[in-house]
């Protein structure tokens, strides 16, 4: 076990590193999200009285949608300069690899969250993080389990002719009920939902983050062989 | 696996092929005939309800299918055997269009009972999700040239796929009963006379023919297709 985890520490500071050299990607993604933000606005005429019905909505579409473009590059820049197969013949254990990519995606997205929800705050003159902690749980619970799935879809997409499409259509379906959780719990807190409600939506969060994380860590080494 | 080995070898014979299409065509007739014609009608419905006999097996084989699937891609990742592989695609196919045929059957009812084609039933908004699902796991194969990893990718995606299924259901289950009231009653009435009851079974009966000849017919041009790809590779190896 701390074999595994000294591995996926290794990867994951590698990671880090060539990301932070360069920066770009993160702006790149930021402004995408901050885009969907945007966007909607128009798209459903956003007022005091709705806001926060829509918020939930608005901000799970928008990690979504841009942590899938984040995922989608976790593995290609592996790809560029065959680096996939230096990886992949490394003697270390598949699952320490899996981590790794997983916590590099899972900290990628949660740093778009950061930068992302104070503007939302900001733009839609609602305070989403109200209730801090709980709201923290939701979104942590939820980046967990999508950035699990994703990071099984996107090594397998990377090999892919029609990757750019493929990521998002194979992994939005299996998210659904991840998607109905998180943003039912976010929408409960914000409009002030019954305690049930929300501690509910974050068990069934959990309880999906393990069933999901144990199977992608489980299956990985059956994607990591091919690539 | 020797043992199915041996089983869809001994399946494979002309009588088994065109008894087992003759069969399903015989009770899709019978079948047809008691839904239409024999059945009674139902108290408080419409003569839209017959739609049930056909609705309620196609879900069945739907989910049937799925299974299929989930079962080869397991089994491949665990036997190694193409074999497997060949199933678990079969069995995607299948429950695509079962699904789709469970979908259409629920939209013509629902436009009578509901006066709409599409309500975003917890039961029929599930069938579109996991329609789409396995649309992808097809999608994904098409994509992938090298037979091996194609194998591979569609067994990950056809487990981790099957697993959402229940998850799927019961979110959305969750979610129907928060965004609208559930419109929806018990298609199964326990208290079904025995002619429906019995109408039911002969359907079920000759879905589940239909369902074995095809998969069949369709393992067989598979599994020919796999022995043409490796006498050629020979040939040119």
């Amino acid at each position: 076990m701390n074999e595994i985890l000294r591995t996926a520490h290794a990867i994951l500071l590698k990671d880090m590193k060539t990301e932070f050299r360069s920066r770009e990607f993160l702006g790149h993604t930021f402004m995408f999200a901050l885009l969907v933000i945007v966007i909607f606005n128009f798209a459903f005429k956003i007022n005091p009285q709705n806001t926060p019905e829509l918020a939930s909505g608005i901000l799970w579409i928008a990690f979504l949608f841009a942590g899938t473009l984040g995922l989608g590059r976790s593995f290609l820049i592996e790809k560029e300069n065959d680096c996939i197969q230096g990886l992949g013949l490394s003697p270390v254990d598949r699952t320490a690899i899996f981590i790794a990519k997983f916590l590099g995606n899972l900290f990628f997205l949660v740093i778009i969250q950061i930068m992302t929800i104070p503007v939302f705050i900001v733009l839609y003159n609602l305070n989403v993080m109200e209730h801090f902690t709980l709201q923290t749980a939701v979104f942590l619970l939820g980046d967990i389990g999508f950035m699990t799935l994703g990071t099984l879809i996107a090594a397998m997409s990377v090999n892919l002719k029609a990757r750019e499409i493929l990521l998002p259509v194979l992994l939005l379906p299996l998210l659904v009920p991840l998607l109905i959780f998180a943003a039912s719990a976010t929408a409960a807190l914000l409009t002030g939902g019954e305690p049930d409600t929300y501690m509910g939506r974050l068990k069934l969060l959990a309880a999906y983050d393990v069933i999901f994380f144990v199977v992608s860590a489980l299956v990985f080494e059956y994607i990591m062989d091919e690539l | 696996m020797k043992l199915l080995e041996k089983a869809l070898k001994l399946a494979d014979t002309a009588l088994v092929r065109y008894g087992s299409l003759g069969a399903s065509a015989a009770l899709m007739l019978l079948g047809a005939y008691l839904a239409l014609v024999w059945s009674p009608e139902a108290a408080g419905e419409t003569a839209v309800y017959r739609i049930v006999y056909f609705h309620v097996p196609t879900a069945i084989m739907a989910y049937l299918g799925f299974f299929v699937t989930f079962a080869g891609s397991f089994l491949f990742l665990w036997k190694k055997e193409m074999l497997f592989d060949r199933v678990a695609k079969t069995g995607a196919e299948l429950g695509v269009l079962f699904c789709g045929l469970m979908l259409v059957t629920g939209m013509i009812w629902g436009k009578q009972r509901w006066g709409a084609w599409w309500i975003w039933e917890p039961r029929l908004t599930t069938a579109l999700i996991l329609l789409i699902i396995y649309a992808g796991y097809l999608i994904l194969r098409s994509t992938i040239d090298n037979q091996m990893t194609r194998a591979r990718y569609a067994a990950v995606f056809g487990i981790v796929g099957f697993l959402d299924v229940p998850v799927v259901h019961f979110a959305i289950k969750m979610w129907g009963s928060i965004m609208h009231p559930v419109v929806i009653k018990s298609l199964a009435e326990p208290g079904m006379p025995p002619e429906m009851l019995n109408t039911l079974r002969v359907c079920l009966l000759a879905f589940g023919a239909l369902f074995a000849t095809l998969f069949l017919l369709r393992l067989r041009v598979e599994n020919l297709a796999a022995e043409i790809a490796a006498l050629r590779s020979n040939h040119e190896g």
